[in-house]
């Protein structure tokens, strides 16, 4: 969820940036169009602005004998501007002289007519005035070549102008950012049952977003993904199960005719009548049987473990008092004088309690001090070393042999390697999905002595 | 009546396993060996002959080990020992918790099957005739424990021992020659772990040895197994 928080936020400020943008540009652009236009309007040929036009005709105008007349150079002037007409008016309001003025524009006007066009338009016509003596020269312009507009400001509001234009920025960028976050959080809440989707689709679990909104094609792709990995993992935890059911299967039908042979080879064993060489043989085949017991039940449990099948029976336990259960289990099971397996646990590690499955751990640790006797049929010290690691107890399982060839390790990093299936890795391999179970971790520690390698174990 | 005149029930529909066991139980000295393939047969022989033990398998083919036991029970309290296949916890548990009397899986050795059925026997039937002695009183060479009157008599001088000496020496003894953990011996003296009773666990071990040792410091009977426990040796040709 912090994600689309962070999308949101981009989107609040992309979005009042963009508008300020915007407005910062049309602003730009309307400035210096009406610059230009201005200018245009007004660099009339001779490059002179209307005012200095009107006032260059004014004063060539005099007066001759009752009327008024504009000289030629005055005449150019006005031709080249964009004034289509002209007219003075006398202090009565009459028209005492005129260029080019239509018909239906009258010759004698009132101050209300006047007051009318100076600020507006003379019959449509958009008009200039300009003093000229006690009269008042009028220059039209083409219909519609010009737009009037006549606006009051307040005398307050123009005295503070600087103030006011400030808090007006300020109360629009205000609105802006509201309505940036209004839109942001919208976009946000349409998003959210998306970016929830997306983090089930991510836990496995399935994704029912309802579609509709503006994110209804992206919740229906969500949906049809999410079904697709159900799917998926549905045909894959079915072909797991088959697998952990079919090994499970011949494990327990193994069991029976298992039974019968070591049954028969002890009796044959104990026959009397059959030779001594005879009778070793049953007895060879009676420790393979117990060989072929224990693999088909180690066989059954990696499996179980690989595809969490093994439901784990979790309950407090001292690890102190497990290893010594299992070190005494040794002795009491008649190991022989050749081994011996010395304990290592300090008055801290005989305090801590961990919680974990007794029966799988015992078998983990069974395991590990049992390939220190398989291997080491001459004889050797087990050394079982406990110490807490943060709040992890860490035992290192090594002993006075030469320790775990490398071969193992490989194959058991690369299990699909064909090195793997020329070693047997079983008993560690278990060792290592029991301690994975217990969100342990195992690690090889090189010995220091040997070319081997000494197991150490974290629980938590 | 004698422990092999025990009559035993055998219920499993391997015919082969069946002969096989029925053989092993014969030849160890077992008379009344009575079988049956199902779970509607082995009930028929079980009323008819009211045997003394019932070895039971779970998978059977017109119903399940589990159910009939319970339809054995509610006949009478006869020891019943699975015999199964099915190796998992869960089914041990299960088997265990309706109340059978042992457990065993597939494949298994014949000398540990006939000592569970000893074991079995002895206890239900014979402990009160056949093995007071051995469970009241322990004899460590010259001396002799009562555990009833918790008294260590050697050469006509008794002894008494306290409590939780008289305890702990039970806890060992029960464990004959076995090496008893710290915290079995803890978990069964003072009931709790073994952490905290260090000391008191050595100095309880002191005093015993004063009282069965004939030299304390250099122990015979109660040893020592470094970091792991202690074990009360057997007595010399004690099976």
């Amino acid at each position: 969820m912090k994600s689309l928080w962070k999308i949101s936020r981009r989107y609040i400020l992309t979005a009042v940036f963009i508008t300020v943008f915007v407005v910062f540009v049309n602003l730009a652009v309307f400035i210096y169009m009406a610059y230009t236009s201005i200018t245009e309007g007004e660099n009339q040929n001779s490059g002179m602005t209307v005012r200095q036009n009107m006032e260059k005709i004014s004063s060539r105008i005099h007066r001759q004998g009752e009327g008024y007349g504009l000289s030629q150079e005055g005449y150019d002037i006005l031709k080249e501007t964009s004034f289509q007409w002209a007219m003075l008016l006398d202090r009565d309001g009459k028209a005492v002289w005129e260029y080019a003025l239509p018909k239906e524009i009258p010759r004698q006007f009132g101050i209300p007519d006047v007051a009318s066009f100076s600020r507006w338009y003379l019959e449509d016509y958009p008009v200039y005035v300009w003093r000229h003596g006690d009269g008042l020269l009028v220059f039209g312009c083409s219909k519609g070549s010009i737009v009037r507009l006549s606006t009051i400001w307040d005398g307050t509001l123009m005295r503070n102008a600087k103030w006011n234009a400030g808090i007006f920025c300020i109360l629009n960028l205000l609105l802006l950012l509201c309505l940036a976050l209004a839109f942001g959080y919208r976009f946000y809440k349409a998003l959210k049952p998306v970016a929830g989707g997306i983090e089930a689709l991510s836990k496995k679990e399935k994704v029912e977003i309802p579609e509709k909104g503006m994110i209804d094609e992206l919740a229906a792709k969500l949906n049809q993904a999410s079904e697709i990995l159900c799917l998926q993992n549905s045909k894959l935890e079915q072909r797991d199960n088959a697998r952990t059911d079919w090994i499970a299967g011949v494990s327990h039908d193994i069991r029976t005719p298992l039974a019968l042979i070591v049954g028969y080879a002890d009796e044959l064993e104990k026959e009397e009548g059959l030779s001594d060489a005879q009778r070793e043989k049953a007895a060879v085949i009676q420790q393979q049987s117990l060989v072929i017991r224990q693999l088909i039940s180690d066989l059954n449990l990696t499996s179980k473990l690989e595809y969490h099948a093994q439901p784990l029976s979790v309950t407090e336990y001292a690890p102190a008092e497990l290893l010594r259960e299992c070190a005494a289990d040794y002795y009491n099971q008649g190991l022989d004088d050749i081994y011996e397996i010395e304990l290592q646990i300090g008055p801290k590690e005989e305090r801590l309690r961990l919680t974990g499955d007794r029966g799988l751990l015992m078998r983990a640790f069974r395991n590990l001090v049992g390939n220190s006797i398989r291997h080491n049929p001459g004889g050797c010290t087990v050394y079982v070393k406990m110490k807490i690691a943060g709040d992890r107890a860490g035992i290192l399982f090594s002993d006075s042999g030469p320790g775990i060839p490398e071969s193992i390790l490989r194959a058991l990093k690369h299990p699909d390697s064909p090195e793997s299936s020329r070693v047997h890795i079983m008993g560690l391999r278990i060792v290592r999905q029991i301690v994975e179970a217990h969100n342990g971790r195992v690690e090889f520690v090189k010995k220091e002595w040997e070319e081997g390698y000494a197991v150490r174990i974290y629980l938590g | 009546m004698n422990l092999y005149d025990c009559k035993i029930l055998l219920i499993d529909d391997n015919a082969e396993l069946v002969s096989m066991i029925s053989g092993i139980l014969t030849k160890s000295g077992f008379e009344s060996i009575y079988t049956a393939g199902s779970c509607s047969s082995g009930l028929e022989v079980f009323l008819k002959e009211e045997p003394q033990l019932v070895i039971l398998d779970i998978m059977l083919p017109d119903g399940d080990g589990f159910t009939l036991f319970r339809r054995l029970r509610e006949q009478s309290q006869v020891p019943i020992l699975f015999l199964s296949a099915r190796d998992e916890d869960n089914d041990r548990l299960f088997g265990l918790g309706l109340g059978a009397d042992d457990y065993i899986t597939k494949p298994f050795l014949p000398q540990e099957l006939l000592l569970r059925i000893h074991a079995i026997l002895k206890r239900v039937y014979f402990s009160s005739v056949q093995l007071p002695k051995e469970e009241k009183v322990l004899i460590m060479g010259k001396r002799e424990v009562s555990f009833e009157n918790a008294q260590v008599t050697a050469e006509g001088i008794s002894v008494s021992l306290t409590a939780k000496e008289l305890l702990l020496l039970k806890k060992l003894n029960q464990n004959r020659g076995k090496i008893v953990t710290f915290d079995a011996i803890c978990q069964a003296v003072w009931e709790d772990s073994y952490y905290g009773y260090e000391n008191t666990l050595m100095v309880h071990i002191r005093h015993l040895r004063e009282k069965i040792e004939e030299d304390p410091s250099h122990p015979v009977w109660i040893q020592t197994a470094r970091g792991l426990g202690y074990r009360l040796k057997k007595e010399e040709g004690q099976r």
